[in-house]
């Protein structure tokens, strides 16, 4: 079989049980159902049927592309969950339809990871969030990194004034079973994958000394998968 | 209406983007990203034009890897629900299409975990007839069976590649995107997909 005749029947379109009219007014029929239940349910509900939802659908995997390994004793320093110059960071688990706190979690593969954040400084800010594993290799969570030939910058975070998930919830590729570090860098001017990477393996005591131009935040846990 | 009123409604429409949609822009003509923007504040003409314009490839997509066209319409349906529910968080980057299948991947791919291992569904699915010569439609309809039969079989990144490649027909850097791999990852998935292809079909 030529090249030319497998793509086309791979491109070869099923028939469809439903016509498009047909299936159009399902889709609209179930959004009108569920626009229905949230609104019974209030204002908070609809936001964590949406975000349960959101977990369960844009599950993304990343790639470690030339990571590197960080000095035994370099540590990032921050809260759970801390208020500070306006911006409010929180790393969340995506697992089986709900966000959990990150914290303290056992994390195994298949779970997400996220961030809901809350930006009220009335200005744009930056955030790059990398999960450090056991083995002390870096792992990109915000922003993707998935081209070693590409430099991504933090993501910009829009100023709101209601908490916020980010639409991505990614999934860590691979990392080292033990602890695993979760860190996020908030800054006024977006940082690179590249700088950042570069001023961990330069070292430091701690991660204030790394970025005073930025809020970092870290959260530990466990991650369980071989 | 007054001829200042007029003035002012036709530059308000003019430099504000939502209101330039729906009084001059066709609908066809509105970009992925603007339809959404409209669905995020409740249009839902601007959400069925999005589904109208994508159900088909999404449902393909589906029905292809759920092996089963009712399964596949159920998921198709769900994916839209999905999207649906998540218009506000959406951001506007160009990239609705890799949202989308991103979602229908996900939707697809949980699917396919949930349920038992067993035999590949695909020999139910005809292809859409066409107006050829019945026998050359019948021959052509056995061999994509086939073809669609063996992709079912391959293993899963493979036939996710070929998938997102010819069936969503995007373009390497959005299945990139989708899946989290760099896209020579994906021309190689792509490329060994098609070689195994090939051998099964020649056996």
């Amino acid at each position: 079989m030529t090249h030319r005749n497998l793509v086309q029947d791979l491109r070869a379109r099923p028939v469809l049980l439903a016509s498009e009219d047909t299936f159009v007014a399902r889709v609209l029929e179930s959004c009108k159902r569920d626009h229905a239940i949230g609104a019974a349910h209030g204002r908070a509900s609809r936001r964590t049927l949406a975000l349960t939802l959101l977990a369960s659908a844009a599950a993304l995997a990343i790639v470690g592309v030339g990571r590197p390994r960080l000095r035994e004793h370099w540590t990032a320093r921050g809260s759970s969950h801390r208020e500070t110059r306006g911006v409010s960071i929180q790393t969340l688990v995506a697992r089986d339809h709900a966000l959990l706190p990150i914290d303290q979690a056992s994390l195994h593969a298949g779970d997400g990871i996220t961030v809901r954040f809350v930006n009220d400084t009335g200005e744009r800010r930056y955030l790059a969030v990398f999960v450090v594993d056991a083995a002390r290799a870096v792992h990109w969570i915000y922003p993707a990194y998935v081209d070693e030939a590409t430099n991504p910058t933090s993501i910009e975070l829009e100023p709101n004034s209601e908490p916020r998930v980010l639409a991505e919830i990614v999934e860590p590729d691979r990392p080292a079973s033990g602890p695993l570090r979760v860190v996020s860098v908030t800054s006024r001017e977006p940082l690179s994958v590249k700088a950042v990477e570069s001023r961990l393996l330069d070292g430091a005591a701690s991660a204030s000394d790394l970025f005073p131009e930025g809020q970092v935040q870290e959260w530990r846990c466990l991650w369980t998968s071989p | 209406m007054s001829g200042v009123l007029k003035h002012v409604l036709f530059n308000v429409a003019a430099t504000i983007p939502l209101l330039r949609v729906w009084s001059a822009q066709p609908i066809g003509e509105v970009d992925d990203d603007a339809l959404m923007a409209d669905a995020a504040v409740g249009k839902t003409e601007a959400y069925a034009a999005l589904v109208r314009r994508h159900h088909a490839t999404v449902r393909a997509y589906c029905v292809r890897a759920s092996g089963s066209q009712s399964v596949g319409d159920d998921l198709a349906q769900d994916v839209f629900l999905t999207l649906w529910q998540t218009r506000v968080q959406y951001e506007s980057r160009g990239r609705f299409r890799s949202y989308l299948f991103t979602l229908a991947r996900n939707a697809c791919r949980n699917q396919i975990r949930g349920r038992a291992r067993g035999p590949a569904l695909l020999a139910e699915l005809p292809d859409v007839p066409t107006d050829t010569d019945p026998l050359d439609e019948m021959v052509r309809s056995e061999r994509r069976r086939r073809v669609h039969d063996v992709v079912a079989r391959l293993p899963w990144a493979q036939r996710d590649a070929l998938l997102l490649r010819y069936t969503a027909d995007l373009e390497y850097a959005e299945i990139a995107r989708i899946v989290g791999k760099p896209e020579a990852t994906i021309r190689s998935r792509v490329f060994l997909g098609l070689s195994r292809l090939r051998r099964q079909l020649a056996k």
